[in-house]
């Protein structure tokens, strides 16, 4: 009890980013996201088949509460990433994604238990901290 | 099928609630605040020290009218209980109502008109394309069910 869950299917995923890149100032990943052939959510990885190229963004680690740095290991070459706009919380380095979500007092009180991707599902279990 | 699935019960509410009340202390007066998710509705109950007196106010909002979809779905509240409560949420509403012309309040009833809701150009388009296939409240739960429409 006293549980919050998220969960989203890898179609419902592969849509709405489709979605959100076709409106987005990232013309490169818009681009790329035409020609996806599979998107997978699996073993905590998120696995994109695009023309020839498989490329993976896996959860490394994720802060205790919703505030603080989400670590993803990607095999995106990094050449294809840079110079693209993405949004101040978000750092790419060499194979590493960093998100880092500001806290505030609500974010800071409410737990991860849970944020996992398996079986075709992303879950995430959100508790209040004692 | 796509799928995007939201649950909360009404303890993690509750609890945040305390939280975040206990650290925000220039809420004066209000010592607790409950919220109950039932069948007919959201009730609130709040405990409030007034002049040094304890006092325990409820309201209950009623959902008259749920939305099919994000696009064109309204969601129609009704607003009852404790008349002091019912004001202060009605004049909250009408704030809001000033921001946004999807909301409006008359009469202890607020319309929530998504068709009128204008964020951001990404978020209005994924919206537009969402279909609600569930919205249940039920014995202290919220389960919120979301499909994308082809």
């Amino acid at each position: 009890m006293g549980e919050f869950i998220f969960e989203l299917d890898e179609d419902m995923a592969k849509d709405l980013l489709i979605k959100v890149l076709a409106t987005s100032k990232i013309p490169f990943l818009k681009n790329l996201f035409k020609h996806i052939s599979s998107f997978k959510f699996k073993d905590n990885k998120i696995i994109l088949d695009i023309l020839l190229f498989s490329f993976n963004v896996k959860i490394k680690s994720y802060p205790e509460t919703i505030s603080g740095v989400y670590v993803f290991e990607h095999n995106i070459p990094v050449k294809m990433l840079k110079d693209q706009e993405f949004p101040e919380f978000v750092e790419i380095e060499d194979n590493l994604i960093l998100v880092k979500i500001p806290t505030n007092n609500i974010l800071k009180n409410i737990h991860i238990n849970e944020f996992k991707i398996e079986n075709g599902i992303l879950r995430i279990k959100l508790g209040i901290i004692d | 099928m796509g799928n995007l699935k939201i649950h909360v019960d009404e303890e993690f509410i509750n609890k945040l609630i305390d939280k975040t009340i206990e650290e925000k202390t220039q809420i004066q007066g209000l010592k607790n605040l409950n919220v109950q998710l039932r069948e007919d509705g959201i009730k609130f109950q709040m405990e409030l020290e007034l002049l040094g007196k304890t006092t325990t106010l409820e309201s209950l909002i009623k959902i008259l009218e749920k939305p099919e979809d994000l696009e064109h779905g309204k969601l129609r509240l009704l607003l009852s209980g404790n008349e002091g409560v019912r004001k202060i949420l009605e004049g909250v509403f009408f704030i809001i109502s000033e921001y946004s012309e999807a909301f409006s309040a008359k009469d202890f009833e607020i319309l929530i008109d998504f068709s009128k809701m204008r964020i951001n150009p990404i978020i209005d388009s994924i919206l537009k394309s969402i279909k609600i296939t569930e919205l249940i409240l039920k014995e202290g739960r919220f389960e919120l069910s979301l499909e994308l429409m082809k």
